[in-house]
């Protein structure tokens, strides 16, 4: 460790803090547009950065990147328009909370969740990030198939009444992750001779179009439908300071789950919000009901986990130069380039530069919270405008989204196809949720079994030989059992509960 | 437009059938024990079977259900007219914008959807054509996202920051 | 370094240069370059570093697309079907392997070279737990018994870190078709299977691996170059245990599509002759340990093609036909 007093010099730097302010300004903006996602927000930094000192271009990214996943929460829970894949999991539950009028409760929880989650990610970061870092390396394909399969059963808890309409959602987002180039033998699948399909469906049109497009679609006919709650909304500061204490196992386990799957290479924010949502709701008694208190506990449960593995990422970027998704890749190479070279060199010939990273991450998510308000109160000003003139500005950037993710046209066309079917399977009760879970882990899943399959020579067994991942593929099948057995009973319960009633009436 | 639970199913089953017949046309290139067609193959079956449920819960629990229910709303062609405008300007802006460029294409979606809306057209036109300039300025010239210029590129050099 | 032209090409397009403006008022609105690949990673920052030594020597402005899908055919194929007025040029790399899995068929015609100015060689690494202690000993061992084994591609197998490695093996007299070749999404997935015991070997850059390698977790074997890699210096080449200098590995050049005149080509060669030769661009390349490698539009051709004909004998050997 090196002394603290150094590292405060290096951030007392006013243009570092400058730097930081306006990134973090920059974030909010891009996250709290639908269509605009984190990953956009660090990607379009890089001609800026690139050049930059290493410190400030490093801080830009972390703080951008921080602001820009909790923004994702502000549409989810004001429009129902996720605007990051990491906020798709709680949208219906924070979206309710505003329905009831309680926009304060569902986007302070997020956002003090988030500045936890950050928190706790970066004191996990300081105090023990090479030690994460080698258990992370110890995971080879098998356990990374079991964790995608874990992550599946996700989609039981976003399906909605129908389990059957649910799985499958589950299973049409699996098939869109197979379109484009089969990640073992490259050859195309479903492509039909396009160069434009071969590419694969982006998650961010998909996302977009699902979610974003198909909201609007659903607005522009019903004309007496608020976008929002027109009510004063209520401070955000006293309503959230008193549910922290009840939720602290939630934030907790959040915080953790979400370092800890953010350390793993590959899988990123999004599965981190999902498995924490999962584990909130199967784990708790109160994350399972459905009441005000339940939706608290799994937004704030999933937001810790999705600011937590940002941090979480950095474990195997710093101490390897391995990147953990697509922010800390761009992470590592902005490093390279400025001769700040990630291992563990790093750490012993350097640790002023590695641990003022780690300072930036507590500044960033500190500040995350009066930034954090202002930007909802703001973005809840800009909806008091009329919806028809906000609304084809939504629809604007949801295109511009789409095409600064893909840099192609065929992008925006996907963002109208997957609108209007988005839209058509929200009228039949088909639930969105699962097609996105099965987008983002499709690939992992497939991959990694093919991995382990051409490793093993076809022997299957080779799932449960390996210490760590025979236990975790153990673990998973017996949550599927549970999940299984628990939905039968509960569909039997319901169906007596049902004929009770026909006979009643 | 919502419609019965069975053929929901349906139309899950036969995109299941069709994904699980293209797998087999998908032959690994060398020798792979499990091949491009694998995951397919399974995620089609999948789709029958939940496909197949779904046709059996609907017929068991729905009998009385029509096939196909019209919303209201449908017989106000004001508000089809407000629906389909949203991907009709989606598609227009893909086809548009590589001719005639971003700053112009914007204006036109923005203003088209608005008048659908009912603002009046001069209102519409202003607020659309300053957003679509903000948003150019901050997207094009300042964070250079690639955006075409169309009719403005022989100039374009002026605009990018 | 003076670089001469290929007058036979110059000669059949010298009719059409009147129409075609002279190199000179090249160009007179912003340049585009087309990255086929994510932002973030080597072709990206290479690509900008050069993009920003030309922005400042030339005065030129470029704007940068990444296009990344499909590992790099959506963003060749929007630069193959780019008006060849060499306003949209690309980041050209070693292509022909999407040709044997199918994914695409680029051939050195689709496209106008140029210049290069980047490679990094590929190496074979092992995990520090391997018995393999030198290159020597793994290629022994791989000869003797090739099905045992299982080498990490890195990117797809059939592409730019694992052919020219299979290449030496085969001049080493090793069956490389009966090796186990597993293809990942990039270095980092290679890397973690290596790490976590689930591959034995891996080709990969060195820079790529350095992290794990300062770290006493990656052991490398040998690179394939004909001198020491700057950074790398310890590591062997592979040229002592093969008796002759090899050189295998990326490739980074610029490239329009086909059919871009000939001045506007050299306005290009020139512009970029400029940035790899200025002092900005060598030092943003050295600190972010990425090798200068400048080679003229005649040279880059000539690579092009034998890079074609290598990728074709290792594919076959490989197993792959077409």
């Amino acid at each position: 460790m090196v002394d603290a007093g150094t590292i405060l010099a290096q951030l007392a730097d006013p243009y570092l803090l400058l730097v930081i302010v306006a990134s973090a300004a920059y974030g909010l903006a891009i996250g709290s547009i639908p269509g605009l996602t984190a990953l956009m927000a660090t990607a379009l930094l890089v001609p800026f950065i690139i050049f930059m000192a290493p410190l400030p271009a490093i801080a830009s990214i972390i703080t951008a990147s921080a602001m820009a996943i909790f923004a994702g929460d502000i549409p989810g829970a004001l429009l129902r328009m996720p605007g990051t894949p990491a906020s798709a999991a709680y949208t219906d539950d924070a979206f309710k909370l505003t329905r009831q009028g309680k926009s304060a409760t569902a986007l302070g929880a997020g956002l003090f969740a988030s500045a936890f989650g950050g928190v706790a990610s970066a004191t996990i970061l300081t105090l023990c990030a090479p030690w994460l870092a080698r258990i992370a390396l110890s995971f080879s394909s098998v356990e990374y198939f079991w964790l995608g399969v874990l992550g599946l059963s996700c989609a039981t808890f976003v399906a909605g009444p129908s389990l059957l309409k649910g799985l499958a959602s589950l299973l049409f987002g699996l098939f869109l992750a197979t379109m484009g180039l089969d990640p073992i033998s490259g050859m195309p699948r479903f492509t039909f001779g396009s160069t434009n399909l071969v590419g694969g469906l982006g998650l961010i049109p998909v996302l977009i179009g699902l979610f974003a497009v198909s909201e609007l679609l659903r607005n522009s006919y019903g004309q007496d439908r608020q976008m929002s709650e027109k009510a004063k909304p209520a401070s955000i500061v006293k309503t959230v300071v008193k549910l922290m204490w009840p939720h602290k196992i939630g934030l907790l386990r959040g915080s953790l789950l979400g370092t800890v799957v953010g350390s793993l290479p590959g899988a990123g924010s999004d599965i981190a919000a999902w498995i924490s949502y999962a584990l909130a709701k199967k784990s708790s008694k109160r994350g399972n009901s459905d009441t005000e208190e339940g939706a608290v506990e799994r937004i704030m449960s999933a937001s810790a986990a999705n600011n937590a593995s940002l941090g979480g990422a950095y474990i195997p970027a710093t101490v390897f130069g391995i990147p953990g998704d697509a922010i800390t890749a761009i992470v590592i190479s902005v490093m390279f380039i400025k001769g700040v070279n990630p291992g563990p060199t790093l750490f012993l010939n350097q640790p002023q530069v590695i641990y003022a990273i780690f300072a930036i991450f507590f500044l960033a998510n500190l500040l995350m919270l009066p930034l954090g308000i202002a930007c909802i109160r703001g973005f809840g000003l800009i909806l008091r405008l009329p919806t028809s003139i906000i609304s084809p500005v939504i629809l604007l950037f949801c295109i511009l989204g789409a095409f600064s993710v893909e840099n192609t046209l065929f992008a925006v066309g996907l963002v109208a196809l997957f609108g209007l079917l988005g839209y058509v399977m929200e009228e039949n009760e088909v639930p969105l949720a699962p097609a996105i879970l099965g987008l983002i882990l499709g690939p992992l899943l497939e991959q990694t079994f093919m991995t382990t399959m051409l490793k093993s020579q076809g022997d299957l067994l080779t799932f449960f030989n390996r210490p760590i991942g025979g236990t975790i593929g153990a673990v998973t099948i017996l949550v599927w059992a549970l999940i299984i057995g628990l939905k039968l009973f509960a569909s039997r319960d319901a169906k007596n509960d049902s004929s009770l009633a026909d006979t009643a009436s | 437009m919502k419609a019965h639970d069975s053929i929901v199913g349906l139309v899950v089953a036969i995109l299941g059938g069709a994904i699980a017949l293209y797998s087999q046309s998908l032959v690994p290139p060398r020798h792979l024990n499990y091949g491009p067609g694998f995951f397919p193959l399974l995620i089609g079956i999948g789709l029958v079977l939940v496909g197949g449920g779904l046709i059996v819960q609907g017929y068991v629990t729905g009998r009385d259900k029509p096939l196909f229910y019209r919303p209201r709303w449908l017989e106000n062609r004001q508000l089809v007219f407000r629906f389909w405008i949203i991907p009709i300007a989606i598609l227009f802006y893909w086809l548009a914008v590589t001719p005639l460029g971003f700053l112009a294409t914007a204006t036109i979606l923005l203003a088209m959807i608005q008048i659908a809306n009912g603002v009046r057209w001069k209102l519409a036109f202003a607020v659309a054509l300053i957003t679509a300039l903000v948003v150019n300025i901050l997207f094009a010239s300042i964070l250079h996202v690639p955006l075409s210029w169309g009719v403005l590129t022989p100039i374009s050099g002026l605009f990018i920051w | 370094m003076i670089c001469s032209r290929n007058y036979l090409l110059a000669l059949t397009v010298a009719p059409f240069m009147v129409s075609a403006g002279w190199a000179a008022d090249f160009p007179t609105r912003p340049v585009t370059i087309i990255v086929p690949a994510a932002a973030g990673g080597g072709g990206d920052t290479t690509t900008r570093i050069l993009a920003r030594s030309i922005e400042q020597e030339m005065g030129w402005t470029v704007s940068i697309i990444n296009q990344g899908q499909g590992g790099g055919v959506v963003g060749l194929t929007s630069m193959v079907n780019a008006e060849p007025d060499g306003y949209t040029v690309g980041l050209l790399f070693p292509y022909a392997g999407y040709k044997y899995t199918g994914q695409a068929d680029f051939a050195g015609a689709d496209f106008s070279p140029i210049a290069n100015f980047n490679g990094d060689s590929s190496s074979l690494v092992t995990s520090a737990s391997s018995p393999f202690e030198t290159l020597a000993g793994a290629l022994d061992a791989i000869k003797a018994e090739p099905s045992k084994y299982k080498i990490h591609c890195s990117g797809g197998c059939g592409s730019v870190w694992d052919v020219p490695v299979a290449g030496m093996m085969m001049d080493y007299g090793i069956e490389v078709e009966k090796i186990t070749w597993i293809p990942g999404q990039g270095a980092a997935t290679g890397l973690q299977e290596l790490a976590s015991g689930g591959v034995d070997f891996q080709t990969v850059s060195l820079p790529e691996a350095s992290g794990l390698i300062s770290a006493g977790l990656v052991r490398p074997l040998g690179v394939l170059s004909p001198e020491p890699v700057p950074g790398f210096e310890d590591v062997p080449l592979a040229g002592e245990v093969m008796g002759h200098p090899v050189d295998g590995g990326t490739w980074r050049a610029l490239g329009g599509p086909a059919g871009v005149s000939d001045d506007i080509i050299k306005a290009w060669e020139d512009a970029a002759q400029k940035a790899v030769q200025s002092d900005s661009f060598k030092n943003a390349m050295k600190t972010a340990n990425f090798g200068v490698k400048w080679m003229p539009t005649e040279d880059l051709a000539v690579l092009m093609k034998s890079h074609e004909e290598d990728t074709a004998r290792v594919m076959a050997a490989l197993g792959y036909s077409k």
